[in-house]
């Protein structure tokens, strides 16, 4: 029986500059179960970060507005928490990794200064104790020689370690979300592949739950079990990992598909070129009317030019935002 | 962190028109407009003063000696400002002045330029021995007080315009080095210098046409600060009596002249001061705005 | 120099001066970078970075070499050296015959006319300051490839061969995207009519969806212009579909190096074998691939310090104890498969 543990609904989040309005998130709607993994793939510009984080309230606001929308977690609309019950919930019920660990590390604090901040802040342990269970969280993580480390500067660290220490950091409240941004895609890729288990491992201990954000599919192919597919700031697609594999339905995503190199493909289907996707990603300040996908979509019509789709439902919670399925749509 | 997003430049879509983009950008560094106008203001008094005064600044008359500016109970219309203690009009003296300041403030930041950012270039590209030896001589130059410099070279070479313009031009140029090194250093290994390398492209091609346009930006900030110091630099030798000799108009020197009238005639030395405060404001809010516009450039590209 | 004398295209034969008589267009063997650590006031040399160590491989003439490997291993600094942007410390690189360490500043020209590079970072690649038209005509105009008066039209040639507007070559690079940036510098090597160009990185810095387009262009202007390559880049995937033969590094040397197929479908070394099941494969099943995989654990050692012996030996799976001792010279096992693991010979008994 699977349970709800964050729903977003409609979030809007935009973006006041000099040059215009940055549509960065337009009305994204979609859910993360208890103990299962989100992959949200998309490339830059799609709006997945901002996405996180508008979940984590930490949008610079000027020049960044959350317009619109509602974020059910346990029960309460974090938009409309205080700023002192959200720093509550952020470190200690949703917890975030960033991709450079570089720069997302503080460089004049030791490591284990940083994730026993966490234990003195939320948990209001005696600094000697938190130190005692920071070593025992780089542990966790999979970081040799502990005790030692727990002394160490970010920069003394491996790419992959510093990676495992962020890892620590968010981990050390228990989290019930954890949010992944691009967690791999500096690392090197036998790197990578020990951070992703780590990270599923830990799932499975913990109970908790994963968002995933990155442009790699392979990745995402690896780690969820739902899929949400964002392009100009819209959710695209969205499915379970099976279905999106076994019966994509948006241009978009089938575009990504074929035009992605995989290894050993050539081998069996014979060497063709990539079938790229034309175009760019559009302009956010200046959108085109109707699809947003429309300009470089291969399969458009008229009505793509006029409307923009809504969502359609499509079988066991497939979602596809293109006007091709609308006959099939179950939702009016 | 994730950055906020920016758009893609659609080549082919219309942008909003250029006006438009040029007044919200004029808006958003206001402060820079007004250096921009005041700095205007010195160039147009400077190529005009001749029409633009009322008196001849070297005409005296001890008649008319340390009389109130119009302002002041006693003072006369046509002598807005006030005269000074050889009866000169000190609005006209004031307005000459700014000639000096600026020829100044320009010849000297130009030699500056010159000298700087060629051993610049040299240190920051070729670096090894002639790093050691350029960088060595930059520290030393910097450790030392202008003022000892400024005034050693003086007296070898004797006070005057010119020389006032070598002595700060000679001085001054460690400041440009340094910067040019560095920026030099970080463009040597940008991919698009390798590229260049890799055109077969000769070292002077590479320095001229590849290593200084992206220079420019950093340098160009730089200059109008020391412009502003230069002009500030020029007004304390003169004061000091070792550059510009009465009775030519400079700032500096009407400062050492109302230096002994500041209790009872204190206009003689605050408005040549103000005069100086006014455009090293202007200079430097103007390379403030110019820092932020070049600064965002650079990011991006 | 800037500009020598105006002559017709030369022919690779008047380049070379001692032909070896090899039909390989680039001969590489031994090649050795080291980096010197300067510490200290007076810099002294503490240390090096070992960044090659002894590399040697060959390609042919219309072949696609992909190298490849993970951050450190000195595959980067390997294309340097074939252009020269680098001194190498050690071995020899043959181009077309010719010894590169060894010619004199007018070969040095035609050396850099024959063999280009595409850079990794579309956003430093180009000269902010310079116009489009500039930065690919340049080459035109300094050396003069096309008669005075005609470069502009070849910059719309090749544009148009890139699939950028010829119009548009009077704007500046931050007007472009990154992949149209990306197409510029390829546009700029063109330029210079190469018979070898190396790609390094030629689009990691891109998003996904560009990065095909990118992909695909290179394959044309390969069979257009009858073009080598050698493909540097960290992305296994990118590598095997664009590559007619693969060498895979490590730690500054060779561990295999195979066609695509044979690398694929039989790789030898527990390096490549790791790095194979590490990548991950964007079809249905991704939870089981990711149970059955074999890990390799720890991190990749430092260039700086090398493990002895074979530098795979602290975190390869099959490692014996002669590892620690025999550093492995790379041997054929089969066509054109080349590795060096003592699993399969090299070791002294």
């Amino acid at each position: 029986m699977r349970e709800s543990l964050i729903q977003l609904k409609n979030l809007t989040t935009h973006f006041f500059t000099p040059e215009g309005v940055v549509k960065a998130v337009e009305r994204v709607t979609f859910g993360i179960d208890k103990g299962r993994t989100l992959g949200v793939l998309g490339e830059s510009g799609c709006g997945k970060s901002v996405t996180a984080l508008t979940i984590m309230r930490l949008i610079p606001d000027p020049p960044g507005k959350i317009l619109e929308g509602e974020i059910t977690f346990e029960g309460s609309d974090l938009l409309q928490l205080s700023p002192g019950d959200m720093r509550q919930v952020r470190g200690r019920d949703i917890a975030m990794i960033f991709q450079e660990p570089m720069t997302s590390l503080n460089p004049v604090y030791t490591i284990g200064d940083q994730i026993a901040e966490t234990y003195v802040i939320h948990q209001r342990m005696g600094k000697p104790e938190a130190f005692q269970r920071a070593a025992e969280m780089l542990r966790l993580v999979g970081i040799p020689a502990p005790e030692r480390r727990v002394h160490e500067y970010p920069h003394q660290l491996s790419g992959g370690m510093r990676q495992r220490a962020m890892i620590a950091m968010a981990m050390s409240c228990r989290p019930k979300l954890l949010i992944a941004d691009e967690p791999t895609t500096a690392l090197d890729v036998t790197i990578q592949a020990q951070i992703l288990d780590l990270m599923l491992g830990l799932q499975e201990e913990v109970g908790m739950a994963i968002m995933i954000i990155t442009h790699d599919l392979g990745v995402i192919a690896e780690v969820s079990d739902d899929v949400v597919v964002m392009y100009a700031g819209q959710v695209v697609e969205c499915a379970s990992i099976e279905t999106l594999f076994l019966q994509p339905r948006h241009p978009y995503t089938l575009g990504l598909m074929s035009s992605i190199p995989q290894l050993g493909r050539k081998f069996k289907e014979g060497k063709a070129r990539l079938k790229e996707i034309p175009g760019l990603v559009p302009n956010l300040i200046r959108l085109p009317p109707g699809c947003l996908f429309q300009p470089r979509c291969p399969m458009a019509f008229h009505t793509c030019t006029q409307q923009r789709p809504p969502l359609f439902s499509l079988d066991s919670g497939h979602g596809v935002r293109c006007w091709l399925v609308e006959k099939e749509a179950r939702n009016p | 962190m994730a950055e906020i997003p920016t758009s893609n430049p659609e080549i082919d879509e219309a942008a909003p028109s250029i006006l438009s983009l040029v007044l919200r950008k004029m808006w958003h560094l206001r402060m820079g407009v007004l250096g921009a106008l005041l700095i205007f203001c010195l160039i147009f008094i400077a190529l005009f003063c001749p029409y633009v005064s009322p008196h001849d600044p070297f005409k005296q008359d001890i008649t008319k000696r340390l009389w109130k500016p119009a302002f002041m109970e006693g003072g006369k219309a046509e002598y807005l400002l006030g005269t000074d203690h050889l009866g000169r009009d000190l609005l006209t003296r004031i307005l000459y002045g700014t000639r000096i300041s600026l020829v100044v403030g320009l010849a000297a930041v130009i030699l500056m330029l010159t000298v700087g950012v060629t051993l610049g270039l040299v240190a920051g590209y070729f670096g090894g021995k002639a790093d050691a030896v350029i960088s060595f001589l930059v520290n030393c130059m910097m450790g030392f007080p202008f003022i000892l410099l400024a005034m050693s070279l003086v007296a070898v070479l004797g006070a005057s315009l010119q020389n006032i313009i070598i002595a700060l031009g000679l001085t001054g140029w460690p400041v440009f080095t340094r910067v040019t090194r560095i920026e030099t250093m970080k463009l040597r290994d940008r991919e698009f210098v390798l590229a260049a390398k890799s055109l077969a492209f000769s070292t002077r091609r590479i320095l001229v046409r590849h290593i200084l346009p992206n220079l420019l930006p950093a340098i160009l900030v730089l200059a109008t600060v020391e412009v502003a110091r230069a002009i500030i630099r020029e007004s304390l030798l003169s004061f000091l009596g070792l550059g510009i000799q009465p009775p030519t108009p400079s700032w500096g020197v009407m400062l050492a002249e109302g230096r002994d009238y500041m209790l009872l005639q204190w206009w003689l030395a605050a408005f040549p001061g103000m005069a100086i405060f006014m455009s090293a404001l202007g200079i430097n809010l103007l390379g403030d705005a110019l820092r932020d516009l070049v600064d965002p450039y650079l990011r991006k590209t | 120099m800037d500009r020598p004398a105006p002559e017709s295209r030369p022919t690779s034969n008047s380049i070379s001066a001692t032909e070896s008589g090899d039909d390989f267009l680039l001969r590489v063997q031994g090649l050795k970078k080291y980096f010197p650590i300067r510490k200290g006031l007076l810099g002294r040399t503490v240390g090096y970075v070992y960044a090659v160590d002894g590399v040697s491989f060959a390609i042919r003439r219309g072949e696609t070499l992909g190298l490849v490997g993970e951050s450190g291993c000195g595959k980067s600094t390997i294309g340097r050296c074939l252009l020269r942007l680098y001194e190498a410390t050690d071995g020899q690189i043959f181009f077309q015959g010719m010894d590169i360490s060894k010619l004199s500043p007018g070969e040095m020209i035609q050396f850099r006319t024959r063999i280009q590079m595409i850079f990794q970072d579309p956003y430093s690649s180009l000269n902010p300051r310079l116009r489009v038209r500039e930065i690919i005509g340049e080459s035109l105009r300094v050396h003069n490839l096309v008669p005075q008066g005609d470069w502009q039209d070849r910059v719309r040639e090749l544009l148009a061969e890139v699939g950028l507007q010829p119009d548009h070559m009077a704007r500046y690079p931050h007007e472009f995207s990154g992949g149209q940036r990306q197409r510029i510098g390829v546009a700029r090597s063109l330029a210079m009519n190469p018979d070898l160009i190396v790609a390094d990185e030629p689009v990691s810095a891109l998003d996904v969806s560009i990065q095909a387009q990118v992909i695909n262009l290179l394959d044309s202007l390969k069979d257009k212009h009858g073009l080598s390559y050698i493909v540097i880049a960290h992305d296994l995937a990118v590598v095997e579909h664009i590559s007619d033969r693969i060498a895979v590094m490590y730690l500054g040397k060779l561990v295999e190096t195979a066609r695509d197929r044979d690398l694929y479908l039989n790789p030898k070394h527990p390096y490549t074998e790791a790095l194979l099941s590490a990548v991950p494969i964007p079809a249905p099943g991704g939870r089981e691939r990711r149970k059955s995989r074999k890990l390799i654990q720890g991190d990749v050692a430092s260039p700086i310090n090398p493990p002895s012996g074979c530098r795979f030996h602290t975190r390869c799976l099959k490692t014996m104890e002669e590892c620690r001792r025999i550093d492995p010279p790379l041997i054929e096992i089969g066509p054109e498969h080349h590795v060096a693991c003592l699993l399969y010979g090299g070791g002294r008994p």
